[in-house]
């Protein structure tokens, strides 16, 4: 090359480009994160089996104990509160009797898809083209436990494995 | 967050530290602002996340991020339109502080100089000297990023060079 030219290209390696501005480099660190997180929940790839299991299992153990606390909390409410008529005027009689049996009044309650896997095809054996997917269900509830006015919210998260006959579209 | 998520988002973040400012430099050549650059940024890490995931969500090859940008990049232009691209691009450079080059010494005019001068090169060619000089790409791999065979990457980095040197002997010579 020739001289002045190179001496050109040495200058311009004098030159540094600008990085992410800290804002900017935060922002796309959330974003790692969140991918990452979502990868590891919707994770299909292949892995030794124990693993598989044991990740399977926590999933499983972590709903179970979700539904235990919310059964003991339900469950804790009502007992606490039984010999205690609740105090709050209503007109509607159903919803008092429900009210003084459960202790608690739901206030609001969502529930939406925190993530959903590409479906996996596959032939069933007899010979049906079917798919299989994860769907994530949480579930967000807004509890007002009646006796000590005490307002609570709930977050399950429920796993759910569909099975279904492969759409032609 | 599950120790194995933790583990790929480091890697990832360790990734970017290294290869940021040379994505950017490529996606800033692109965009209007500096805004507009780290946005396709952050687009591109989506779509490089998915594209790994076939082998474990390693962080990519750079010549692959490389990739993804410069098609993100075209589909902004896009969207964009060529004429708001062109106002947007008069106001950022009248505004003369939106560079994406520093000079790495300081208080030095020819270094300013020339960075404008690449500034204002000709796409194709600036395409072709950021990822040489900035990008670390070789010319074999600007030639099959850019579908151009690896002379013709050569020759435009060189015109790009000779370009450069051109403007600045007029410029000093004023």
């Amino acid at each position: 090359m020739e001289k002045s030219v190179k001496e050109v290209e040495d200058r311009l390696k004098m030159l540094v480009p600008r990085g992410l501005s800290d804002r900017g480099f935060d922002r796309c660190c959330q974003l790692i994160d969140r991918l990452a997180v979502e990868s590891v929940l919707t994770d299909e790839s292949p892995e030794p089996l124990r693993a598989k299991e044991a990740q399977s299992n926590s999933w499983q153990i972590m709903t179970i104990a979700a539904s235990v606390a919310l059964f003991i909390g339900i469950g804790g409410g009502w007992i606490l509160g039984r010999h205690h008529p609740f105090s709050i005027s209503s007109s509607d009689e159903s919803v008092q009797v429900e009210g003084a049996q459960q202790g608690y009044e739901v206030l609001d309650s969502e529930t939406w898809l925190a993530a959903t896997h590409t479906p996996t095809a596959y032939i069933s054996e007899d010979g049906e083209v079917r798919e299989v997917f994860r769907e994530i269900a949480v579930t967000k509830e807004l509890v007002k436990h009646r006796q000590s006015g005490n307002v609570i919210t709930l977050e399950t998260t429920a796993h759910h494995l569909i099975d279904s006959e492969k759409s032609e579209f | 967050m599950p120790q194995i998520a933790s583990d790929r988002g480091a890697e990832w973040r360790d990734w970017l530290d290294q290869n940021a400012s040379r994505l950017l430099a490529y996606a800033r050549a692109r965009c209007a602002s500096a805004e507009e650059a780290e946005d396709l940024l952050q687009e591109a890490l989506i779509k490089l996340w998915n594209y790994q995931e076939e082998r474990d969500f390693r962080p990519p090859d750079l010549p692959l991020a490389f990739s993804v940008m410069r098609f993100l990049g075209l589909d902004h232009h896009r969207r964009k339109g060529r004429r708001e691209r062109r106002d947007h691009k008069i106001i950022e450079f009248q505004k003369g502080q939106d560079h994406w080059l520093d000079p790495a010494v300081e208080d030095e005019e020819e270094a300013a100089l020339l960075r404008d001068q690449v500034e204002s090169l000709p796409d194709k060619l600036r395409e072709v000297l950021v990822l040489k000089l900035w990008g670390g790409l070789t010319f074999a791999e600007i030639g099959e990023l850019l579908s151009i065979s690896h002379n013709t990457a050569a020759s435009r980095y060189r015109y790009a060079l000779e370009q450069l040197q051109k403007e600045l002997k007029h410029l000093k010579r004023l």
